[in-house]
């Protein structure tokens, strides 16, 4: 069988990973907005004699790299010496997607456009002369609607084809003014002598990518003993004047095949321009969002709440019927108390886990979470945060752990380090079976209120530690936010219950692994020694938390609040296991919170805000870990996390006391 | 106003009229919150702070659309969009409760369901959807429309 490598490439946001999902039969996470994708990923397809290994690209809208994930992108294309490259081009947006053909017809290497979204350039009256694109490329071109999985069978064998070609790709070339070819050529042929140092590069293209002031490939050479004596690095205003030559050169090309193919038979003002007048506007975009974020909650509340009732009642009838059956009281215990109490406490939320990731989905499919990205920036950019910052804070309510990875989007390390610290503050899903366990209990009706609260809380504090970072460590200006709007699309009800059955497979997955291991250590702890009451204060769990129960007593918080926080490091769905464990049942949890004289409305709420800030999971720092590649940062991060949690809860006892009289 | 035809005008006076009942079902709202209210309808500050924002949109299309501004449109569209969006979601959250009371075993009363401002303002608003939109699109079609 025949092994055939190829490259997904194309601008952020024009369905790469749509595509790749569509050729390898996978389901890796799309958005309709950019920036999805941040590392390679692998898929393979069989076909006939044919195995095809596919890496799906982040999106890129040059090979002028400037974020780790373009240049992650740039350094596969130059590289790994794949068969071919597919291009993906959104067919609503030819012209600018064009602009990286250019680049990439200049690798030499065989490549196929894939021109996806054929159907919506239909709607929107675009007529693309597929052949005369075809011709003028001097590149296979193939109609695709990956979302519906058109066009994939053609692409393949296209794919098979072009790859299995024994004679050099040759594009159609760019057509540079004579002062640039001139150098070009003159570099070329110097390089050229010493093809060995070039790797997979050829030495016209290296020529090119010189002229166009590629640092990375200039310092490549250099370290490899080679210094191009035509490059004058001291007349920056001749090289500047060349890049800027090899730039219109290739904006032309684009334009030229552009006008040939490509025929607009409707007005040009679209429906989502004029909605986005309102969705956008610099007053209403903010309280509009805000709004759609409060009903998303609401719902995450109330309508997950039936479900939750019906599972808590599975699982009473469960302890009831193995109550009652005659067997050794540890065993009872280990399967009432420990996979019962602790696991059952937290599966209960799911529910609320499926129905927050179903309408995050259809905001983020329709595609007006990219919308509320933009309406942020004003608001991020005058606190010192970037306003693409604001895409993994959107992530992060999902898993911080994506949402940290998705940094490398942003081209400044002073943006990434701030954006790093302040992604834990985002509420993730972990933390919401604490929320909706504590608000149900003591807030009762404005339970979806005090959950909003704590998700507006987050990206306040978030904002306001950026802020301070800003002022204090990184004084410059962040740099300045440039995002495609993705159009609108009308949600898919498939996608988005597929998008929610595979996030909450995961936190399944997590209640199976992790939080099953965190609940039977803490039943451990709650049965030692020997002898001692199930879960007291004379077991080891309660020797724990009494140990570390000073620290926290100006916040309020008793023992078993504070060993919940102690394994609430592991994951944050353990602090709802442990507090399940130790209260004796998943079934007596609510109600033995309720009738805790320990504990209060204000303290609960306190403790919500302290579950929300202290710390990232350990999966989470272990990423900050890798992307910061120091451990300052990773220690800054986890004491900053502390010590506004720390704060925050103490205000908020202390203040709300004061208002209740308690 | 002056350019625009039927049935324009009718949608622009529509909308002047779901701008208002928009607003006192916002003020209601509030008011009941507040604990001074008739009882008709549920309790909800921040709800009645999103019908007034939503009441806010149609205004600023009102406004637009007396000034002959463009813009109108997409305000009215909007405005619309949200309020029936928002009552499919009201009525999704009180069905909510009222299942969790009924598997509680507590009382509840079916009326609860339709209680919310929300799906009383939608009401008018929907015909509003449905007229707005299609000249929406027809703009963008290039179409004749008040633009």
């Amino acid at each position: 069988m025949k092994e055939i490598h190829i490259l997904l490439a194309g601008n952020p946001n024009v369905g790469k990973t749509t595509l790749f999902n569509s050729l390898c039969g996978v389901h890796q996470h799309t958005g309709n907005y950019p920036g999805v994708t941040v590392e390679i990923k692998t898929g393979k397809r069989q076909m006939n004699d044919h195995s095809i290994i596919v890496s799906d690209l982040p999106g890129t809208y040059s090979l002028s790299a400037f974020t780790p994930d373009e240049q992650v992108a740039r350094d596969a294309l130059l590289t790994s010496g794949p068969d071919a490259v597919v291009q993906i081009i959104d067919a609503t947006n030819i012209e600018r997607n064009l602009f990286l053909t250019t680049q990439l017809m200049e690798i030499g290497l065989p490549m196929i456009i894939a021109l996806n979204m054929c159907d919506l350039a239909e709607e929107q009256g675009i007529t693309i002369d597929a052949d005369c694109l075809e011709k003028n490329l001097k590149i296979p071109v193939v109609r695709i609607v990956a979302r519906k999985g058109e066009g994939i069978e053609e692409l393949i064998k296209t794919i098979i084809q072009v790859s299995t070609h024994k004679t050099p790709a040759v594009h159609r070339a760019i057509e540079y003014p004579h002062s640039v070819t001139s150098h070009i050529s003159e570099i070329g042929n110097y390089l050229s002598a010493h093809a060995s140092l070039l790797g997979s590069l050829s030495p016209y293209y290296a020529a090119i990518r010189l002229m166009e002031g590629d640092e990375h490939l200039e310092k490549m050479l250099h370290e490899k003993g080679l210094t191009i004596p035509f490059i004058d690095t001291s007349d920056s205003a001749e090289r500047d004047g060349i890049a800027e030559d090899i730039l219109l050169a290739r904006y032309k090309t684009s334009e030229e095949i552009t006008t040939c193919s490509v025929k607009c038979t409707m007005g040009r003002v679209m429906p989502g321009d004029l909605i986005d007048q309102v969705l956008t506007h610099r007053l209403f975009g903010i309280p509009i969002f805000l709004s759609c974020m409060w009903f998303a909650f609401q719902l995450t509340f109330s309508a997950s709440n039936p479900f939750l009732v019906g599972i808590e009642y599975i699982f009473g009838y469960f302890t009831d019927r193995m109550n009652g059956v005659d067997m050794d009281p540890f065993v009872r215990s280990f399967l009432s108390d420990g996979v019962i109490g602790g696991v059952g406490s937290v599966l209960v939320f799911v529910p609320s886990i499926f129905v927050l990731f179903l309408l995050l989905s259809i905001l983020e499919d329709t595609g007006y979470l990219a919308r509320a990205a933009f309406v942020m920036d004003r608001l991020m950019h005058s606190v010192g945060l970037h306003g693409r910052s604001f895409i993994p804070f959107l992530i992060g309510f999902g898993c911080n752990v994506p949402a940290i990875m998705a940094t490398r989007t942003l081209q400044s390390r002073a943006d990434r380090i701030i954006t790093i610290i302040t992604i834990p503050f985002m509420s993730c899903t972990a933390r919401l079976p604490v929320y909706v366990l504590f608000a149900g209990v003591f807030f009762g009706a404005a339970a979806g209120n005090v959950i909003f609260f704590l998700y507006v809380l987050g990206i306040a504090v978030a904002i306001l530690s950026a802020l301070i970072f800003r002022r204090l460590v990184f004084r410059d200006e962040p740099s300045p936010f440039i995002m495609e709007l993705p159009p609108y699309r009308k949600p898919s009800g498939f996608a988005a219950a597929v998008h929610m059955w595979f996030k909450g497979r995961e936190y399944l997955k997590r209640a199976g692994l992790i939080i099953f291991g965190g609940v039977i250590v803490v039943w451990v702890l709650a049965t030692l020694p020997a002898g001692v009451e199930y879960g007291s204060a004379d077991s080891l769990a309660g020797i724990i938390g009494q140990v570390f129960q000073p620290v926290f007593a100006p916040l309020g918080f008793n023992w078993q609040l504070v060993v919940g926080l102690i394994f609430g490091f592991i994951a944050k769905e353990v602090v709802v296991g442990s507090l399940g464990t130790l209260y004796g049942g998943e079934e007596m949890l609510e109600s033995s919170l309720a009738a805790d004289p320990t504990l209060h409305p204000v303290i609960a709420l306190a403790y919500m805000v302290f579950v929300l800030l202290y710390l990232p999971c350990v999966a989470a720092l272990g990423v900050i870990r890798q992307e910061m590649s120091n451990w300052k940062w990773t220690g800054i991060a986890i004491g900053w996390g502390i010590l506004v949690a720390y704060v925050f809860a103490f205000i908020i006892l202390h203040v709300g006391s004061l208002v209740i009289g308690a | 106003m002056n350019n625009t035809t039927y049935p324009h005008q009718y949608l622009y006076g529509w909308t002047g009229i779901v701008t208002l009942t928009t607003c006192i079902a916002g003020i209601i709202s509030i008011l009941e919150g507040a604990g001074i209210g008739t009882g008709l309808f549920i309790p909800d500050i921040p709800g009645g702070c999103i019908l007034l924002l939503i009441a806010a949109l149609f205004a600023t299309a009102v406004i637009k659309g007396r000034t002959d501004r463009p813009g109108w449109i997409s305000f009215s569209y909007i405005g619309a969009l949200l309020l029936v969006v928002f009552a499919g979601c009201a009525i999704l959250v009180e069905t909510g409760h009222f299942l969790t009371l009924i598997m509680e075993g507590e009382e509840a009363h079916l009326l609860t369901i339709v209680s919310s401002s929300f799906i009383w303002a939608a009401i008018l608003a929907i015909p509003l959807l449905i007229g707005v939109s299609r000249l929406l699109y027809g703009c963008s079609c290039g179409g004749d429309c008040c633009e």
